[in-house]
Order: structure tokens, then sequence, then C-alpha cells
């Protein structure tokens, strides 16, 4: 078996020590003893083995030669997994560690070895053969958007390219959020345009899932697409397509030659400027979920090439200095400013907010790896969304929105779920 | 080793499935933490593997899974988030328990002021839940993910131990499993009288439960324990801002303090701390040194570098020895000042300097009055770069004892650094917390090196030195040398023998009375 990957991220495997920190979230930010969870992996399965310290251990028993049985059971714990980071997070208030990016490459060497975990197999092939993993015909790509005046990037030029992203392309109870958003971008003089059925997926899903070949042929095709259409900033409501576009892209070394933003912070920024105004009373109590992929995980790429020193007077010290990702940098305060500036809205915060807020469920394919698992988590969200006495959830990802409908369809509950972009779109 | 499958399938009956395991990756994942190459011997990357894993979820499991050990001749070891290598067995074939699914706060008694919990609660989940009702208790170092059930933790000092007192000190009633299976129920709660109270009636079984440096999972399973709650004079929940890394607590919080001050000697040092504690102002009273400024100040390892120098060059760059560390809390204003005065007062009685690279950073100061309160100060100071690492010299003692270990072993530990051997973190003058307003504490030289051969080396024989010197009967044998020494059997005897009135041979007897059939893993507890 192929180890280089894991192998370079010895060091850190090493450093581990299990302080468990990795299950909860930061220690100062716990409110409740019921809220105080931050991995959704070992909440639900309790083996130490499922946490970001257990995984680490995992590959670390992998690359010293002390497991190279790959069974069912150990895909299993690799996969029941939402990849969203929180235990990376929160390992890093106080470590130099790179708890996720281990996570990451278990899986890309387990599927680069050819051990792929079998239910991932139609998404992927979906993949390959249609370019979106909705399992859905490209030819429908674009149907989201029939009615809507907006430009086709592949035939005229426009300012903005909307990437709409994989789910909300084909997922008929989301498209009001991306109409509106078309609606808002236009009623703002923003120069849109949209790619319809040419439009494919970000790679970001897939990278995830270990499919690190498929991220690298997106990028090129995606970069391709930009460069023809001569767009200046690519908008995406999707967070796994901003991750992929803002992050993973960057980190592959094909970052776009273009400004990425997420659509809230473009309507942020239009509210700001006054191009948008929101003044109809929308008298409602919301919470708002940070999606992993915005939040956390949203933060810039940064590269760092360099060693670990390893004097004997001194700590093992990154030369040059390396800067870590630890979640500082994530959208955190653009959907809250939307929010706040509609009208009658009130936001309630949960306990679990930002760089450590609960995942939706649907992280790192959990919801074909494991759907109770993934149903289990949404509900947990959901559940910790109650307490706070909101009538809405608001997210920003449809993915996150896919969850917590699911979720409440299957559990019940008196939450309404929104993308931000509807609520935005009602008071303007 | 697997266990025989008529054993395994009686396990898996008891608690479920979905809660037991043989699964090879599983079971590697129990079987590394740290320090296994030094505090174990040279060889031990990883421990010996265990049989199975199992997640028991209450007392009547518990209890089931401990008789089905003694029918099969299983040997088991229990263990919730602690972590270094006395979660494991020296032995392979052992059944780990892992306590996670009991983590339920079952009671916060506001009128008796106890709180009653199982062993995976968490020092911060109780916190939180603690301050909602204007309660605390006290956590220990190595951080607020650590068990909150009192006698678990090997040696129960924490950094607000000065206000709320050790671990070990609060524990009260206690439900115990024993490893013959039976339930054994101390103090109060074996009158049938509630949680309230640790002794009797009759002989107190306090140190039995704990062991010299806890049980280690060799006398049973502690399945519940009340914990004594204090006052908490700040606000319900603690309010903490910023993104990480970088807490801090609101400026907001006029009643909390938070200072660090140089003395010009170790006797001052001494005096400094007496006079702290008999004027019962400090929630934190800690002896701290230039490299737990630095490293808690720092976001990453490469910042605790540059801040480092600078914060040495302040205290043993000016031939001072780091003093201590206070935070103060106070219900109100008036409260709040007198606290202060009086510390300035004992500052300037001592010749104490505050430190300039603290005062003139304020958020500094509330990002460690938000850590001290909950997290832990060891993360940042000695995990963050990885290697190991070793806490020598940390038995419990009065101040002025331990002002004159830590200038001993303050010469020994500059030895290793000037040979090039541990990492150069200015010989650190000894670090530790003081409970009880002074009346008890530690403190204890961190040595710490790289995970290379040459490092783990380094360490062995910093922990050679080190014992050697606490086996002259004026600086004592420490609670961390005698739970790491069971694997050197030799070793632990000339050390008990000598200077433990022939501990090691009460702790067998002990064990052998309450576990005839030897099944709850004696490994860092007893030798055979």
């Amino acid at each position: 078996m192929e180890l280089g990957r894991l192998e370079a991220l010895r060091e850190y495997m090493e450093r581990c020590d299990r302080c468990s920190k990795c299950k909860f979230i930061p220690m100062e930010r716990i409110t409740s003893w019921r809220f105080s969870a931050g991995c959704p992996s070992i909440t639900r399965y309790n083996f130490h083995t499922y946490s970001g310290a257990g995984k680490q251990t995992v590959a670390l028993s992998l690359i010293d030669g002390r497991n190279d049985e790959i069974s069912d059971k150990l895909l299993e714990i690799i996969y029941h997994c939402n990849m969203c980071g929180s235990c990376d997070m929160a390992c890093k208030y106080s470590r130099d560690m790179e708890t996720f990016e281990t996570l990451q490459q278990l899986r890309i060497t387990y599927v680069e070895n050819g051990y792929i975990f079998p239910a991932l197999m139609p998404v992927i092939d979906g993949l390959r053969k249609q370019d979106n993993m909705m399992q859905a015909l490209k030819a429908d790509r674009g149907k989201w958007a029939e009615g809507l005046e907006v430009k086709d990037i592949t035939r005229e030029q426009a300012e903005v390219y909307f990437h709409a992203g994989c789910q909300y392309s084909f997922d008929h109870e989301l498209w009001p959020a991306v109409k509106n958003a078309i609606n808002l971008l236009k009623k703002a003089g923003v120069d849109v345009g949209i790619a319809g059925k040419e439009e494919a997926c970000c790679g970001g899903h897939a990278y995830e899932l270990g499919f690190e070949a498929e991220l690298i042929k997106y990028a090129e095709h995606n970069m391709g697409l930009l460069k023809e259409a001569r767009v200046k900033t690519l908008v995406t409501p999707c967070a796994d397509g901003y991750y992929a576009f803002k992050v993973l892209y960057d980190k592959i070394g094909k970052k776009l030659p273009v400004e990425v933003l997420h659509i809230t912070e473009y309507l942020a920024r239009l509210v700001e400027e006054g191009k948008l105004k929101p003044t109809k009373n929308l008298p409602i109590t919301v919470t708002y979920h940070d999606p992993c992929n915005l939040g956390r995980k949203g933060e810039p790429y940064v590269h760092w090439d360099g060693v670990i020193t390893k004097k004997p007077t001194e700590p093992s010290l990154h030369e040059p200095p390396k800067e870590f990702r630890r979640g500082t940098y994530g959208v955190y305060e653009p959907p809250r400013d939307i929010l706040k500036s509609i009208p009658g809205l009130r936001l309630v915060e949960m306990e679990r907010i930002k760089e450590y807020a609960w995942c939706c469920g649907a992280g790192g394919g959990a919801r074909d790896t494991d759907p109770d698992f993934a149903m289990w988590t949404a509900h947990e969200r959901i559940t910790e969304a109650e307490t706070t006495g909101a009538e809405a959830i608001v997210t920003a990802c449809p993915w996150c929105k896919r969850s917590f409908i699911d979720a409440i369809n299957q559990n019940g509950s008196r939450l309404k779920v929104y993308d931000i972009v509807e609520l935005l779109q009602e008071a303007t | 080793m697997a266990l025989q499958r008529d054993a395994y399938r009686a396990l898996e009956d008891i608690v479920g499935p979905d809660n037991i395991s043989e699964e090879p990756a599983v079971i590697d994942s129990y079987c590394r933490s740290w320090g296994e190459e030094y505090l174990v011997g040279e060889g031990f990357r990883w421990m010996p593997r265990f049989a199975a894993v199992a997640l028991p979820g209450n007392t009547k499991e518990v209890q089931a899974i401990v008789k089905a050990c003694n029918r099969w001749n299983i040997r088991f070891k229990a263990h919730s988030v602690g972590y270094g290598p006395f979660m494991c067995s020296m032995k392979e074939g052992c059944l780990s328990l892992d306590m996670r699914r009991m983590n339920r706060i079952l009671e916060i008694n506001e009128k008796g002021m106890y709180a009653v919990i199982e062993p995976y609660v968490i020092g911060a989940q109780l916190q939180a839940e603690l301050m909602k009702r204007g309660l605390v208790t006290s956590m220990i170092d190595p951080g607020a993910m650590t068990t909150a059930l009192p006698l678990v933790p090997g040696s129960g000092e924490g950094s607000i131990e000065n206000a709320y007192a050790n671990t070990h000190r609060n524990q009260l009633g206690l439900e115990w499993v024993l490893p013959t299976g039976e339930i054994l129920r101390t103090g109060s709660l074996g009158s049938g009288a509630g949680w309230f109270c640790s002794e009797g009636p009759g002989p107190s079984l306090r140190a039995i439960a704990a062991g010299t440096a806890s049980a280690m999972g060799g006398v049973g399973i502690f399945t519940k324990a009340a914990v004594k709650l204090y006052h908490w004079p700040g606000p319900p929940v603690l309010p903490v801002e910023g993104v990480s890394p970088s807490y801090r607590l609101k400026p907001e919080q006029k009643w909390f303090g938070f200072w660090f001050f140089t003395v010009p000697s170790y006797e001052k040092a001494a005096e400094a701390g007496n006079k702290l504690g008999q004027s019962e102002i400090a929630i934190v009273l800690q002896k701290s040194f230039a490299w737990r400024i630095a490293a808690d100040s720092g976001r990453s390892m490469d910042e605790v570098m540059k801040n480092f120098r600078e914060v040495y060059d302040q205290i043993e760059g000016k031939g001072r020895v780091g003093g201590w560390i206070v935070m103060i809390g106070a219900d109100t204003q008036r409260e709040f000042r007198y606290k202060e005065r009086v510390l300035m007062q004992i500052i300037k009685d001592v010749d104490g300097e505050l430190l300039p690279f603290l005062e003139d950073s304020p958020d500094t100061k509330l990002s460690f009055m938000s850590r001290w309160t909950r997290s832990s100060t060891c993360d940042r100071e000695c995990r963050r770069a990885g290697g190991g690492r070793y806490s020598a010299f940390s038995n419990i003692d009065s101040i002025d004892h331990k002002m004159n270990v830590a200038r001993v072993s303050t010469d020994l530990k500059k030895e290793f650094i000037e040979a090039g051997r541990i990492w150069d973190d200015g010989g650190d003058q000894g670090v530790g917390n003081f409970g009880e307003h002074g009346r008890v504490g530690h403190v204890e030289q961190i040595g710490m090196a790289h995970a290379t051969k040459e490092g783990f080396a380094a360490l062995r024989d910093y922990i050679r030195r080190s014992r050697e010197m606490m086996l002259n009967p004026k600086y004592g044998i420490t609670s961390v040398t005698l739970s790491t020494s069971p694997v050197q059997p030799e070793e632990r005897e000339r050390m008990s023998s000598g200077y433990l009135y022939n501990e090691h041979v009460w702790v067998q007897k002990i064990k052998k009375a309450i576990d005839p059939n030897n099944v709850s893993d004696a490994t860092f507890y007893s030798s055979e």
C-alpha cells in the first residue's frame, strides 16, 4: 500500500497524545453539558477510534505497519465521519497539529489504493458520467433557471459568474433560494451570468470522499470556463462549492484567477453599499447555522513549504513559521450582518456557533455512507436550534438545508428552514 | 490475543453489539497516548494490545462485565477521558473498558453543595452547569477535558485549587464496583444517608480508593461519585469573547484580576506564597516561570519562541525568580478592591515586581483569566510542540518545602539543558499550584525533549536522576514517580521500602484482599 501522503503527516500524528479535546467544542466555549460535544462521529459511535485523535492513531498504526488489513469496519470508521473539521479546530486551539488533514489523506490513501466505500461507487460513477454528485442528468442542470432572464456566460460576457452547485441545481425543493439569489443580484444591478447545463461540479465533495483526481479534473474544467468567460467574480450559494473554489483549488495549486465569494459575502456587501435595501418588516425570530465549509473550513488556504526543526535544545519549530488554519478567519459575520439588516427579524444564537458550530450531518458524504448517522447529526442541530426559542433555522448552504428539512420530516419539529437568501428576498 | 468466543458473546450480551469491539483498528486506537517510550521503557512505542474494548452504559453493566471477567479470568482495565500509558495494561489480552457512555451529571444539589457525576463527565461540562447555579469546583491541570470524577486523576491538582481544593479532597460519597463484582458505597452513601460525606461510619476507605498516586484502575471501577462544590463569584456563563485560538474574558468583568510577579529569591517566593495563602484572597495561587507565560500567550510555537526571550529577560535575565501567578475573583467591587490592595501590599513586602510583559497587555491577561479558569495551562506549555515530557519532583507539600525543591531541581534541569539533552525553557524554576489557600501544593520541573531516540533517552535519564534526588528525605518521593514505577518493581520496592514505609507491600495486600482473582489490571498501581 502506498502510504507516502500519510507518512508526510507522521510528525503531527505522533504529537497527538489523546487529550480528547477533539471530541468537544473548545473548553472555554462550553456553556452546557447537553451541547458540549463537537465531533458528531465520536458522539454517536463512542469508541475513541471515531474521534479525530482515534483516526490519527489509526493512521499511525497503518504507517507503522501494525494494521495493514483493510476491513469493512476500518472503512466504516473512516467514512462514518462528517469531515466537518470540528476536531481540527478544537485541537488547534492550543496545538500545532494537522488533525483534519490526516483524516482527508486517510480517505485519499484508501481510494488511491483501491479501497472504496461501496455506497460511494454510484455517486462517483454519476459524477464521472454526468458531472454532478446527485446522480442526475447533466442535461437537466440548468433547469432551475428556466424563466429567469439571466445571462449565459458560455455565450455572453458577465462580470459575475453565479455557480449554483450540484445540490441547488437538482433539488427542486431548494430552487427558490437560487432563483431568489439571481433576483437579488439583478435588483442590485449586478451583471450576473450562469453556465446553465455547462456548469459542472466543483469537485470539492468528491475530494472530501477521497477522490482527489476528480477535484483536479473539475478545477481545471472550471478554470477553463472562467478564463473563457472573462468574469471577474465567482459567486456561489453553496458552502461546499465555496470551500472548493476558495480553499481546495488553492491547496492543489489551481487557485482561480477571479475573486471567489459566497453569496452571503456578496449580498452583505450589496446591503452595506446600499444597493440592496431590506425595508419590509419580517417579524420572525431565527437562529443561524454556520455551515462547516463556509465557517471554520472556509478560511483561506495558507501554503507552507518548509521543514520542522529538531534542534536538541528547542522545541520543534516550523521554518519558515507556519500559519496553521485554525478556523479563525471563516465567513462568520456576513450572514449575520444580512440577518441583522432585516427589519423586525431577531437573531438568537445557538450554543455552538461560528468556528465551533455543530455540523448539519451532510458533510463528508455521510448521507451516502451512513444515512442514519447523517440524520442523527442533523436532528441534534435541530434540537439545539429549538432550545433558542427561534421559529426558524437559517443557513447558507443547500446541503445543510436539505439535511435539516429531512431531519424535520423524519423526527418532526416546529422549526421552519430557510436559506438566508430567501429571507433577504422577502425583506427587499 | 482474542477472548474466548463464549466470553465475548457474554460481554456482547451485556453491553450490546454496538458497544464492544475486537476490530484491530479500534483496539490500536487505545494502545497509544503519550510517554510510552520513557514512562514505561524503551521499545514501548505502542502498549500491549487489548483483546477487546467495551463501552458499559451504567453501573449494572459494569457489574455484569466484572462478574463475567471473574468467570472467564479476563483482566480488565477501565479508564475515562484520561490519557497517558496509565489507561493501558502491560499485558496483552486485557479487556479495555472505556467509560465514555457513563457521562451523566446525575444531580446538582445546591443546598448540600455537591454534585453527583459519572466517570466521563469532564471538568468543563460540570463547571458550565455549576456556574449557572453560582457554584464551582476544582479541575485538574491537565485540562477541563479530563474527568471530573475526583478520585480518578493521578494527582488531583489544578489551577483553581487554591480556593476550591485539590480534586481528591473534594470527593464525597462514592459508588464503586469492586473487582469481585460487588458494589461498595462509601461514606454517608453507604449508610443510606445520601452523598454528602466521604467518611464513615467506620474506617475511611478514601485512601484505598485513591491509592498513593491514584489506583490507576487496579482496585475495580468507580461508577459514580459526589464532588464538593464551592461558591462561584462570577457570572452564570463564563463570559468569553473572540475567535479561536484567541479567546479571552470580556473586559467588563471588573471584579476579576490576574497578575504575575517576580521575586528576588526562592526565600522571598516562599514568603510571598505563605502570605498570599494566609490572606485567602486568591482563586489561583500558582508558582510559575517564563516558559508558561510565553507559551500561553502565543498562538503557535513560533510565536511562543518570540515571546519566550522577552519574558525570560524580564525574569531570569534580571536574576529574579519566577514568582506567583495570582487570580482574584470577588462578588463586589469593594471586596475586589480589598483583595487587590492586599495583593499589592504583599508584592511590596517581598520586593516583588509585576511582569511588564503582562502588565502591558490587558488582552493577554484576559485570555489567561479565561484559560486558567476553564481550560488548561498544560496544553500550550508542554503539549503543543509534541515530543516527550516528564514532570519531575511533583509531590505535594508545604510552600517552604516546595520552594526549596524548586531551587535544587532547577539545578538538575539546567544540567540537562546545558548538556543539550532537553529543551531550553529557561530552566523552569519550578511550576505548580498551591491549594486550600496555600496550605499544600506542589512544584514540578517539566523536562521536554524531542520524540526521537536521543530525546527519549534523555528523558529516561532525567527521570532516573530526579528519582535519585527524590530519595533524599529532604525532598520526598513523588506520587508520579510511584505511579510509573510498577513496571520496574525492584525500583518501586527500593523507593517504597526506604522512604514510604513499605507502601508497596501494603498496596499488594490490599490488592489481594479486594481482588482475589486478580482481574482488575494493576499496571501502574501495584507490582505483582
